[in-house]
């Protein structure tokens, strides 16, 4: 078969590129619903620590809708390989936030470190989560 | 397991963008494909052999190997 040029503007480029800006609606629609929750928060602060009640209820509704129907789209939005990784990454993050956070357990029950902090353990493990999801992203 | 995907590719002059459009798949994937870093699904072997027109035995190679 004869060799041709590469070419940059086909209907595969062109089905890439909808496919990407598809991709990137999504992943704006999930950052507002974000900030939509965040400004839930905001607004029911009655100082620091305290949150209304009803405030509270409103966004852990929010937020039981809006995130999975966010990993879903996302999701749709993924080929296989970068599904993979997701999963991959998912799965560190969860060996991670059990090994954490059982050996903050054991460590502070031997009066070693304070008591753990859930809002550390989870920030953490979306840290590690997104940290080895990038790795491996860059990997492939 | 080895392919020919980036011989095929190259042949019809498509860039890795290009392929991955057609598959309904990035082009970091078509690159870990063609470098042997992932092995595609069944799906998307097929889906690469009935885009070549060419068997999937055309196409991928496992050396025979017997997991």
């Amino acid at each position: 078969m004869m060799t041709v040029p590469l070419t940059e503007d086909g209907e595969g480029v062109r089905a890439a590129r909808a496919r990407s800006q598809r991709h990137r609606r999504i992943a704006v629609l999930s950052l507002l619903g974000a900030l939509a929750v965040g400004l839930v928060m905001i607004l029911g602060k009655t100082g620091p620590g305290h949150l209304r009640p009803e405030y509270a209820v409103a966004a852990v509704i929010a937020m039981a809708v809006l995130l999975p129907l966010a990993i879903y789209f996302n999701d749709q939005g993924k080929d296989e390989l970068d599904r993979l990784n997701a999963l991959r990454a998912n799965s560190f993050g969860l060996y991670a936030c059990l090994l954490g956070g059982w050996g903050w357990l054991v460590l502070s029950d031997g009066g070693l470190v304070p008591q753990p902090s859930v809002l550390i353990l989870v920030l953490a493990t979306g840290v590690i989560t997104l940290g080895r999801y990038a790795m491996l992203k860059m990997r492939s | 397991m080895r392919n020919r995907l980036r011989v095929l590719r190259a042949e019809r002059g498509w860039s890795q963008l290009e392929l991955g459009g057609r598959l309904g798949v990035s082009r970091q994937a078509v690159n870990a494909i063609e470098t042997g870093k992932h092995d595609p699904s069944l799906t998307l072997a097929f889906r690469i052999a009935r885009l070549f027109k060419l068997g999937i035995e055309e196409v991928f190679d496992d050396d025979g190997s017997v997991d």
